[in-house]
């Protein structure tokens, strides 16, 4: 009796928790990523190809090494520094 | 990495006993040749595929359809593996599941357990790493640089500490062989000419101030803080200086850290990466730092690769640019973290928990292995992109478009076996007084210091014209 309580016990907290995972990333992230400072700064970096989740420099799509640097990729000289 | 249930713990004691185990059961041999297996199949692979035309290379890595990871989503999840009905990314995912079942189904038959037994577990074990993928790649999460490690830690937690894990999924929730075969993998990813990027500039930011910064952090941590655990000092250190969440697992394999303290060391890394990515180039804008200079600070001092080049992108290009190649530069010292780590625990940490002092067979077997089979691979790839023709563009077609996404799924597989692995009450254990979080902080403001001093004379003084003529380039 005990141990058939107890698993119910668990199960509860499995759904508790899938809830409130289902809860965050359904509703709470969406209107996070919807605010103004938030939303500017993914909005930038789409547009620039960033992938800011990399965990490695290979993962960088939007770069290659080119003449000793990380370069973005088709890039023209930057004229300020000539 | 320690375990009471690790498979090759057992084994490493069988062969200390009277009955050796040979070779190809050891699970860090196995580990070096499915990851060289993996790597070289898919440098032939590319190898054999390019096509000239007109004397130009033109270049398509034939696993480019077979391996991948879930795309970014808002809102609807299902978007991230089949946007406007496009499944091509579940294909993608086949490649890394059937790599992992064969590579990894080999290895538990030569350690004599049941293939059967294993494929139904490491498909279950598989999926929820795919979920961890599908929830690190919403878009808010990814922004804020929230790596898949952290959810597929979160997914496994959340099993292991509600319904527990049922013994049939046991056959698949191999930490040890994953990270391993992942970090062999991961060699080809580490090509020694790129150490030198930058030039003098970049070898005085990354290559003087990230060791002196990983000693001091750890004698700090084991001598004054006098962290109970060596190895979560360690762990602590490479993840904080060195390069987050690729070097904690580096280096907490090569010193045999507890899984509790990896996953520890990486939630405090990213902890701290949110908030530096956002606070740094607010900083530096109001200090008024050149963008050189700027994008070597954070370069140098943010943990995690993709929110240095986030933060550096909110400065401009040549920030971007400059702190993204002083971060690979850290990135490739990774060789060199792990194997000096897997030296000084063998010859001198291991030394110092034993009375008897080992003979040399004794520090051999001791040794990570996988750690050469790291080495190695990085060694071959290095001297293949030199010497081969079109060898950089190939070695880079190879890792882009194959390797990197199988080490990527057998990464986050192990962050789910952590997962199902972990306790709670272990992880609270690993607390120690906030001792773990004070050495944190202690070490990344000795790293914030001497890496702005360093880059703005290195940077910013002495070789501002050199690096200005390169930008140039």
């Amino acid at each position: 009796m005990i141990r058939q309580s107890s698993g119910w016990i668990k199960s509860i907290r499995f759904i508790v928790g899938v809830m409130l995972l289902l809860l965050i990333w359904l509703g709470l992230l969406p209107r996070i990523g919807a605010l103004q400072p938030v939303s500017r700064m993914i909005d930038h970096h789409e547009e620039s190809g960033i992938d800011p989740s990399a965990m490695f420099y290979t993962e960088l799509e939007h770069l290659e090494y080119r003449d000793g640097m990380l370069r973005k990729k088709n890039q023209e000289p930057f004229r300020a520094c000539e | 990495m320690s375990s009471e249930k690790n498979v090759d713990a057992d084994v490493r004691n069988n062969a200390s006993s009277d009955h050796p185990v040979p070779w190809y059961r050891l699970e860090d041999w196995l580990a070096v040749v499915i990851g060289c297996t993996v790597i070289a199949s898919a440098f032939l692979c590319g190898w054999i595929s390019v096509d000239y035309v007109n004397g130009e290379a033109s270049m398509s890595h034939p696993w480019k359809a077979w391996v991948g990871k879930p795309g970014s989503w808002v809102g609807n999840p299902l978007d991230s593996i089949g946007k406007d009905k496009d499944w091509s990314t579940c294909l993608k995912m086949l490649g890394p599941f059937l790599v992992g079942l064969i590579g990894f189904g080999f290895a538990r038959r030569m350690q004599g357990h049941s293939f059967l037994s294993f494929a139904k577990a490491y498909t279950v074990v598989f999926v929820l790493a795919g979920l961890a993928y599908v929830m690190a790649a919403e878009q808010t999460i990814k922004s804020f640089n929230l790596e898949y490690a952290l959810w597929a830690l979160t997914i496994g937690l959340l099993i292991s500490n509600t319904i527990r894990v049922p013994d049939w999924l046991r056959p698949a929730v191999l930490t040890e062989l994953y990270i391993k075969t992942g970090l062999v993998i991961l060699g080809a990813e580490v090509l020694w000419h790129r150490l030198v990027a930058l030039g003098v500039p970049g070898i005085a930011v990354a290559w003087v101030v990230t060791p002196v910064v990983l000693i001091t952090t750890y004698w700090f941590g084991t001598k004054v803080l006098r962290l109970p655990s060596k190895s979560l000092a360690m762990v602590i250190s490479a993840d904080m200086s060195v390069c987050g969440v690729s070097a904690a697992i580096a280096t907490a394999a090569s010193c045999r850290a507890k899984k509790e303290e990896l996953s520890f060391a990486i939630a405090i890394s990213l902890m701290f990466t949110v908030v530096m990515m956002v606070l740094m180039p607010i900083a530096i804008g109001a200090i008024g730092l050149d963008e050189v200079v700027g994008g070597a600070w954070l370069g140098g001092t943010i943990d995690s690769t993709g929110a240095v080049v986030a933060a550096g992108s909110s400065l401009g290009e040549v920030a971007e640019q400059t702190a993204a190649t002083v971060k690979m530069i850290q990135n490739i010292l990774i060789g060199v973290t792990a194997f000096g780590v897997a030296v000084f625990w063998v010859f001198y940490v291991d030394r110092q928990d034993t009375q008897n002092k080992p003979d040399a067979m004794e520090i051999w077997r001791r040794f990570p292995k996988f750690v050469l089979g790291f080495v190695f691979a990085s060694l071959v790839f290095t001297l293949l992109s030199r010497s081969v023709t079109h060898g950089e563009s190939l070695v880079t077609l190879t890792v882009k478009e194959a390797t990197k996404g199988m080490r990527g799924w057998f990464f986050c597989m192990a962050f789910v076996s952590i997962g199902l692995d972990t306790n709670f009450s272990n992880l609270k254990k690993m607390m120690y007084g906030g001792k773990p979080l004070l050495l944190y902080v202690c070490g990344q403001t000795l790293n914030i210091t001497l890496t702005l001093i360093m880059a703005y004379y290195m940077f910013g003084v002495v070789f501002a014209d050199y690096i200005k003529e390169m930008l140039a380039k």
